[in-house]
Parts: structure tokens; sequence; C-alpha cells
């Protein structure tokens, strides 16, 4: 009988497990593309370039929602959201009257991820289409939190 | 939901085990013939039929001496309580001495409505692998066992969700998946025990992988008949299953003589 037993707690607890539902909606992927802006220092590395504000404001060309303006613009680095109807996003950096373009193309996915965390948005393949600053590149290429994907050599 | 429904089960379970427990306590204590207990007495007293090792095995212990129908048990309450999920799977086995052929074949159906994700889906499957028994002595044809499964699954369905975006304004997605493929692997772990007369119940840990999808044309599916929640590549699951043993011939076990 202290058989049985066993076998009716390991199975029991089996099943509790196989019935545990993930209620973590927490995910590392985002829409969010970060550009950073560097300058190489006198050692030859690439640094953060955080000692003044370069622009203005940041928007973006769909609908000239302004991202970042006069207050926030601050730091050396960027969150700027893509496009989700797109597989383009063009972005504005002004400053003293001049405007810095910067466009990025990307490949979107999503899925469902369940009824509790509703729908899950992956950007992969970010690559530069077009842009007016000197030097420019791509150092992740999937959205993740916490990365820098683009870093702007000024 | 999970939980008044694990608490069902739980209870069903349990009651498995016991009555499997309790069988198996008014079982003879050696031999007892064959053909689900009901031997000879005498026949009991000379032989009992258990492993014996290195001898040949009698003829015709290969040869099929039943057929086992079975259905999940959990699939179909939750059919009946869950607002979302409708699941049927039968299953059917044929033994070849302590090798099992078995079949399985299932459908279903999953529908989720919210304020911004709406998802259908329906489609059915089906599983062919071996069984390999422990008890392959047991004169109750009680059953302990391990086996592999090749599985397929077929599937439609469709999603539309509207995403609020500050930037870029409100996004309305709608699309389907039609005739969605989904294949993969099983390793199974399981017990069936005998119940009352040739009813028996049971349950299987199944463990699946190297889930592969064809023909997904537009986003991943949510949910595979008879897998589950289609972005993982493995998992595993618990079936419990109620069944009823057709036998057509006499099983031959093998017979070893009382020292």
């Amino acid at each position: 009988m202290k058989k049985n037993h066993a076998i009716s707690i390991v199975a029991i607890l089996l099943f509790a497990l196989s019935c545990e539902t993930n209620t973590e909606c927490g995910t590392i992927f985002t829409n969010e593309a970060v550009v950073a802006f560097v300058v190489v220092n006198s050692q030859g590395n690439i640094v953060a370039d955080a000692n003044r504000n370069r622009f203005d404001s940041i928007y973006e060309s769909h609908s000239l929602h302004i991202l970042y303006d006069t207050s926030l613009v601050s730091g050396s680095a960027y969150s700027l959201p893509l496009n989700p109807q797109k597989d383009t996003s063009t972005f504005f950096f002004a400053r003293s009257g001049i405007v810095d373009t910067l466009s990025l193309r990307y490949t979107k996915g999503f899925r469902f991820r369940s009824p509790e965390c509703g729908m899950l948005f992956e950007y992969r393949n970010l690559e530069v289409l077009q842009h007016s600053f000197d030097t420019i590149s791509v150092v992740k290429d999937t959205l993740l939190r916490g990365q820098v994907n683009v870093q702007v050599f000024f | 939901m999970y939980r008044y429904f694990s608490e069902i089960i739980l209870v069903l379970i349990v009651t498995m085990l016991y009555a499997i427990g309790a069988q198996a306590q008014q079982r003879p204590p050696a031999g007892g013939g064959i053909g689900g207990g009901q031997g000879n007495q005498q026949a009991a007293d000379e032989e009992v039929f258990v492993k014996k090792k290195r001898e040949p095995l009698p003829k015709g212990i290969f040869i099929p001496s039943s057929v086992t129908l079975g259905a999940d048990a959990a699939g179909m309450i939750a059919a009946q309580i869950s607002e979302t999920t409708q699941r049927y799977e039968f299953s059917a086995d044929i033994d070849f001495h302590r090798f099992y052929l078995v079949g399985d074949y299932g459908f279903g159906n999953y529908q989720i409505t919210s304020p911004n994700v709406n998802y259908s889906n329906s489609g059915s499957y089906y599983r062919v692998g071996i069984d390999v028994d422990f008890l392959k002595t047991d004169i109750d044809f009680n059953k302990a066992y391990i086996g592999v499964r090749y599985a397929k699954s077929t599937l439609n369905d469709e999603l539309s969700f509207l995403r609020q975006d500050s930037v870029y304004g409100d996004f309305n997605y709608s699309g389907s998946n039609s005739n969605t493929q989904a294949q993969w692997l099983e390793a199974v772990v399981g017990m069936r025990g005998k119940i009352y007369g040739n009813f028996y119940g049971g349950y299987a840990f199944r463990f699946m992988f190297r889930r592969r999808f064809e023909n997904i044309q537009s986003y991943t599916p949510y949910q595979v008949p008879g897998y589950g929640i289609g972005q993982f590549s493995s998992r595993w699951v618990f079936h419990y299953y109620l069944y009823y043993r057709i036998p057509f011939r006499e099983k031959v076990l093998i017979p070893i003589k009382k020292k």
C-alpha cells in the first residue's frame, strides 16, 4: 500500500506542475531601436558622447510625432520606436537649424503569446537604409531590451 | 479554471491508482492462470507465470491477443467545462508479447476572445508508435510502459488583433493559416491498470520535442491540436485515459515451473 501512496504523490505532483500556467508576461523583445552617439577617444576606444546635448528635438517622419524635445534630449543614447505597420522607419534629428536623417529597415514579426499576455512583437534584421551622419554602424540587428542597436560616430 | 479542472482530475487519478492497488492485492500470490486471472487453480499450483531468462520464448507469444480502445478522459471532461477548448482523443493498441503497436487520433478546437485579440483554431492529429511493457507477465494485463511516437497535426486558425500605438496610431491586423501542419516526436512513459472487468484506467506522461511547422502562411500558430502551445519547440503533458480491452485469444505468457 505504501507503494501506491508513493505513486499517487508523484503523479499528483507531476500533474500539478503540468497545469501550471505561465503568468509572467515580461519579454526581452522591444519595439524601440537604441541609437547611441559615440566618439573615439584618445586611446582609440569607442565611448559614449554624453558631454553635451546634440539635438533640439528628435521626431519620426510618419506623423512628425516628437519623440524627444529640448527638455528631454540629453545623454548619448535614444530609444526610437519603430513603425509596426511598415518595414521602415525614418527619424529626424534637429539641431541649430540642421536636420539629420536616419532611416532604418527591419523585419517585423509577431505572435500571440497567451490570453493573459497578448501579442508579442519582434523586430529583427535591422539595417540602416539611409542617413546623413558621417559614420554609422549597426551593432545589434535584433531589438532587445537594454542593448544598443546603432552607433553614430560624431 | 485550471484549479477546478485539476481538482477533478486529481480525484480521478487517486481513485484510479487505488483501484489498481486494490486489484493487485486481490490477485493470487503466484500463478492463477491466464486470461484475466480466471485460470485453473490446479494449474496455478504447478506453474507461475513469471519472467524466465535464457529460455526460448513460447510459440505464438508474439501473436496478438487483444485490442485495447481508449479515450482521453481528461480531455472529454475539459471539453464539457471549458469555454475555450474542446479536445477529443481516442487511442487503440494491439499487443505483440511485451510490445504494443499504438495509434491515437484526436481533434479539437480552441477559441479565445479578448478586447484586443481574437484567436480561433481547429484541427486534428494522429500519433503512431510503439510501447514496451514492463509488466509483461501480469495476469491482469496491467501495463507500465515506455514508448515513442511520431505525431502529425493539421490545423486552420485565424488571428486578429488591435495594437494601440501612441506614436504610429492604432494598428489592426487580421490573418489566418490554412492547412498548416506540425510534426513532432514524443517519448512516453505511462501506466494502465485494471479497474473492473475489461475496463482499465491509466495515464501517460509525454515529452514532445522536435516540433516543426510546414505551410505557415501568416504567423506561428498559438495552439496546435495534440501538441498545445505552438511557440514551444518542446513541451510535456499528462494525459489520462479510460480503456476497454477486447481480447480475441488467450495471451501466451512465459510459464516457469515451480521449484
